[in-house]
């Protein structure tokens, strides 16, 4: 299922929340990265057809999303960043419904339902109200309820933001074993999930897209530029105000800071191997250098 | 495929709403709590059926359930988005149907919150009076909480979700239910707001005998709206949804607005305009016709000796009148005319004399003048369907009509004709103080039974010596009872409620006046009715036949033992029966009726009557009292007489002078 946007705005009042994307979304998992106020869940919120974008177009699969809706929920499987359920209600039930209302026949949906909640280890809780669910269990019955009715597209939205480490590491593999032929878009700010299981990824930065294509591409990005230094605690103001700082550890001697630099950082830095946070950091402190004050930034 | 989903997706939203509202804990209790308050609320021995749905319990269930019906469906609109599900729910392949559902599921469990006040009058009255007043109790039920359910939902469409609404919801549903009313029934010009009324609380107030034939249409009319009005707001509901979900407009939802908005206005200008066509009354809160006011005392020339009036009921709603009137001139000069007064609404075929007909006057020719005291017979063919309206208490009722469900002539409708050109208004009166002789004859009765303020001379038939203020009902349903002195008219169940409470009370406390006034043998009707009924209050209307007709409402039936109950009853009767209906002297009947409603409580014991009369409240009464402990029955026989001679001085006299002339006359200083 492709997704094409072309040109994509969406202005809140005066504010522009997306500014002119175009981006083109093949099967897979795709992940979406960007900080907090990118612009990300206005863009699953369009995908998902729940606003309409202010002009430009989006074409899921053979729909015209402002022209054909309704079609393209048909095709659509959606767990939004903040949702929640009918707490009265049992797993069973609430897919049951869902289910009806994704016009799944009837005898399919009891077997579509067995399935999902196979498929996201909830079958023993099932009868459970879901007003007792635990968070972690809260988001799968989230992901069962959009794989009901197999959608071509499934659109996640920060899925594994509260969970503990196991847990996001759970929901993670359960995405990328469920993306199969689908289309999977997983929108997130935590650069580990996108690492962990995405073959493409985009990255929105106020409302702009600054970067798309494949995690390694993403990780080149930082290639040269990531470097660990061993500073004194009394240098940290100095360091941090000159340099991206992207992890820092203490040590007997002072800290150890892994930095972003074009060059060799105080020149006594060590370069070491980018993984995929180094390049988004890179991204995002490339835009940062023509956007933000420019004599801010770190040589 | 597409219609297959939609009503599978309807039928969904439908069943979980329901599931959600009615498992909760919190329906059981509430639907307890109303069962209670129904139960506490109706008292069912006091009243029939028809009373307890359509007048009090059942029309305030209705009302109060439009309340809890705004916040049901409130709660029930925004409950997707207080779940944070909505953003789940839009992503699915719905649409309007979701919506129509649930409010449709609001309506449907709200449904058993009108039943408690249908099982509690299961035991007040016949089955079959009962089960007839099911269908339309539970539809106008129905129609009130759709209404509100929609637009509880329309109206969280339109705000969202947020706190302060439900103390809005509050505030506008007693806005609307007392607001209207109060400004309804202050400007009688307003009496139309009461369209505005959705809870129908004190909107178009029904009547015992009549139920809803004295509103007219305006039941039909009110209840289009309201159907017109939720349609409307549904069809509001899917526009904007459609609109927003599908980047559209939806031509059907459009359409069913647009019909919906002809179809509000048409009921709603129709509604006004039969409001408007209402007659206000001419001062206080209570229709003049419905009283007896002080008859005119004009000296008319004219005079009508003898009615003879024969009513085929047969022709619909057209009835036809034959009526033989015996004129007489009563002044000292010839008449040429004959003024006349009849309802405009007849319309005269065939006259025995030339006549000219302009409005309500009818001026008959006769071919030489009337020569003072000749008397002339004329006997008028007429016919016509009457429909008087007037603004009672705000809102809008017929006072007098003929109807093939129902008729009400009173005597302001002028259904014979009045000597005299007046204007027919529902009031005032129309009538003279002169007595005529009356025979009445009603043929072609559908199904009606009637009743007068006449002697019964057959089924059908009627007659009195000398009467003004005739009236004539038709009532479907309606019994006519004798039991000592009183014959009791009303619904069968009201009359059979009456009898004991007429036996027990009235019988035994007329026996004690009729010791003091024996030189009269009263007969009294009782119509078991309330004033809506449009008899008139108290009647003086058979003085010669000795004829006392007066009103007992329905629901005051078994309080009758209550001394402030009956001593005013039996004060109005002897003020009719033995002081010429002289309202002026009711200062003192009534505490004569006080003393001897006690006298007959006390079995005559002066120191018990004491001690039921509040000597520092019933002054006068005491001080009959005190006359009786000396003087005993001779006592209050020459106190009597002495009102009787003295009627002209006692009028209007205060109470500690009346007190100061009781002692005077009875020689207590």
């Amino acid at each position: 299922m492709n997704v094409t946007l072309q040109n994509l705005v969406k202005d809140y009042g005066n504010f522009r929340a997306l500014n002119g994307v175009n981006l083109q979304i093949g099967g897979g998992m795709f992940g979406l990265l960007g900080p907090n106020g990118a612009g990300k869940t206005t863009l699953m919120r369009i995908l998902t057809t729940l606003i309409p974008p202010t002009s430009g177009s989006v074409q899921i699969g053979p729909y015209d999303l402002t022209r054909e809706p309704g079609e393209i929920r048909q095709i659509l499987g959606y767990m939004p960043q903040d949702f929640g359920f009918y707490r009265g209600l049992n797993a069973h039930e609430l897919l049951d419904y869902i289910g009806a209302m994704k016009n799944i026949p009837r005898k399919e949906r009891v077997k579509q339902i067995e399935t999902v909640l196979n498929e996201v280890n909830l079958t023993g809780v099932a009868k459970r109200r879901v007003g007792g669910y635990s968070g972690g269990m809260r988001q799968r019955l989230g992901i069962a309820q959009a794989l009901l009715g197999d959608p071509k597209l499934v659109i996640v939205d920060e899925p594994t933001a509260g969970l503990d480490p196991e847990e996001r590491i759970r929901f993670r593999n359960l995405l990328t074993r469920l993306s199969g032929d689908r289309t999977v878009l997983l929108s997130t700010h935590i650069v580990g999930d996108i690492e962990a299981s995405c073959a493409q990824v985009a990255v929105l930065n106020q409302g702009q897209l600054i970067f798309f294509g494949t995690p390694e591409a993403l990780t080149a990005r930082a290639e040269g530029r990531v470097w660990e230094l061993e500073i004194a605690q009394r240098e940290w103001e100095t360091i941090e105000n000159r340099y991206r700082i992207i992890a820092s550890r203490s040590t007997p001697r002072g800290l150890v800071v892994r930095l972003i630099s074009p060059e060799n950082p105080e020149g006594r830095g060590s370069q070491i191997a980018p993984g995929l946070e180094d390049g988004y950091m890179a991204v995002m402190s490339a835009v940062s250098a023509t956007v933000e004050k420019p004599e801010a930034q770190y040589a | 495929m597409r219609n297959t989903n939609t009503a599978s997706r309807f039928m969904a939203a439908f069943l979980l709403e329901v599931r959600l509202i009615v498992w909760h804990w919190s329906y059981a209790l509430l639907l307890l709590i109303w069962i209670g308050l129904v139960v506490a609320t109706t008292q069912p021995s006091m009243a029939s059926a028809r009373v307890i749905l359509e007048m009090s319990t059942g029309r305030n269930a209705i009302g109060l359930l439009s309340l809890i019906a705004l916040f049901i469906g409130s709660l029930s609109a925004t409950r997707a988005a207080r779940n944070r599900f909505d953003q789940l729910e839009e992503a699915y392949p719905s649409s309007v149907e979701i919506l129509i559902g649930r409010w449709l599921a609001v309506v449907v469990v709200l449904l058993p919150f009108l039943l408690p006040p249908l099982v509690i009058t299961l035991g007040s009255g016949s089955f079959n009076a009962w089960w007839a007043l099911i269908p339309t109790y539970l539809f106008e039920g129905t129609i009130t909480v759709a209404f509100t359910a929609a637009f509880a939902y329309a109206l969280m469409g339109w705000l969202g979700l947020h706190r302060w609404i439900y103390p809005l919801l509050v505030l506008l549903w007693l806005a609307v239910t007392m607001g209207t009313t109060l400004l309804a029934v202050n400007t009688p010009s307003l009496s139309s707001l009461t369209l505005l009324n959705f809870a129908r609380l004190g909107a178009l107030p029904q009547t015992q005998l009549w139920g809803r034939v004295t509103l007219g249409s305006l039941p039909q009319l009110f209840n289009g709206f309201y159907i017109t009005f939720s349609a409307g707001l549904l069809a509001l509901l899917a526009w904007k949804y459609i609109g927003r979900r599908f980047n559209r407009r939806s031509v059907l939802a459009s359409m069913a607005m647009r019909v919906s908005i002809v179809l509000l206005v048409m009921f709603g200008a129709q509604y006004v305009a039969v409001n408007a066509l209402a007659e206000s009354p001419m001062s206080g809160s209570v229709p003049d016709s419905y009283v007896v006011m002080e008859p005119l005392r004009e000296a008319l020339p004219l005079q009508v000796a003898d009615y003879d009036i024969q009513i085929d009921f047969g022709s619909a709603e057209s009835p036809r009148y034959t009526t033989t009137i015996t004129l007489a001139n009563v002044s000292a000069a010839p008449l040429a005319i004959l003024d006349l007064t009849l309802n405009s609404s007849l319309r005269v075929t065939e006259a025995t004399l030339p006549y000219e007909r302009d409005g309500h006057s009818l001026r008959l020719k006769p071919p030489q003048p009337l020569q003072p005291r000749e008397q002339l017979t004329v006997t008028l063919h007429y016919e016509g369907a009457i429909w008087q309206m007037l603004v009672y208490r705000g809102a809008v009722q017929a006072a007098n009509f003929t109807r093939t469900d129902g008729i009400r002539l009173s005597y302001s409708a002028a259904w014979y004709p009045v000597a005299g050109t007046r204007p027919v208004r529902i009031s005032p009166i129309t009538e003279p103080t002169v007595t005529s002789s009356f025979r009445v004859r009603v043929e072609g009765v559908n199904g009606l039974n009637f009743a007068t303020n006449l002697q019964r001379v057959d089924s059908q038939t009627w007659q009195a010596k000398s009467a003004y203020f005739t009236h004539l009902i038709g009532v479907r349903d309606l019994a006519e009872v004798k039991v000592g002195q009183f014959t009791l008219i009303g619904l069968p169940d009201d009359v059979d409620r009456a009898r004991p409470a007429v036996e027990q009370y009235y019988i035994p406390a007329l026996e004690v006046f009729s010791r003091y006034f024996d030189q009269l043998a009263p007969e009294f009707q009782l119509f078991i009715g309330d004033t809506t009924d449009g008899l008139p209050w108290f009647g003086p209307t058979l003085r010669a036949d000795n004829i006392i007709t007066m009103i007992e409402y329905p629901l005051s039936i078994q309080s009758l033992e209550r001394t402030d109950n009956l001593d005013n009853q039996l004060d109005l009767l002897m003020t009719a029966a033995y002081f010429d209906n002289d309202f002026m002297m009711q200062l003192i009947t009534g505490d004569l009726a006080r003393f001897l409603w006690a006298h007959h409580k006390a079995n005559g014991d002066s120191t018990r009557i004491a001690a039921i009369l509040n000597p520092g409240y019933y002054g006068v009464a005491t001080a009959i009292n005190e006359l009786y402990a000396r003087e005993g029955e001779a006592g209050i026989h020459r106190l009597i007489a002495e009102i009787q001679a003295n009627k002209a001085n006692l009028k209007g006299m205060p109470s500690n002078q009346l007190v100061a002339w009781i002692k005077e006359v009875s020689g207590a200083r």
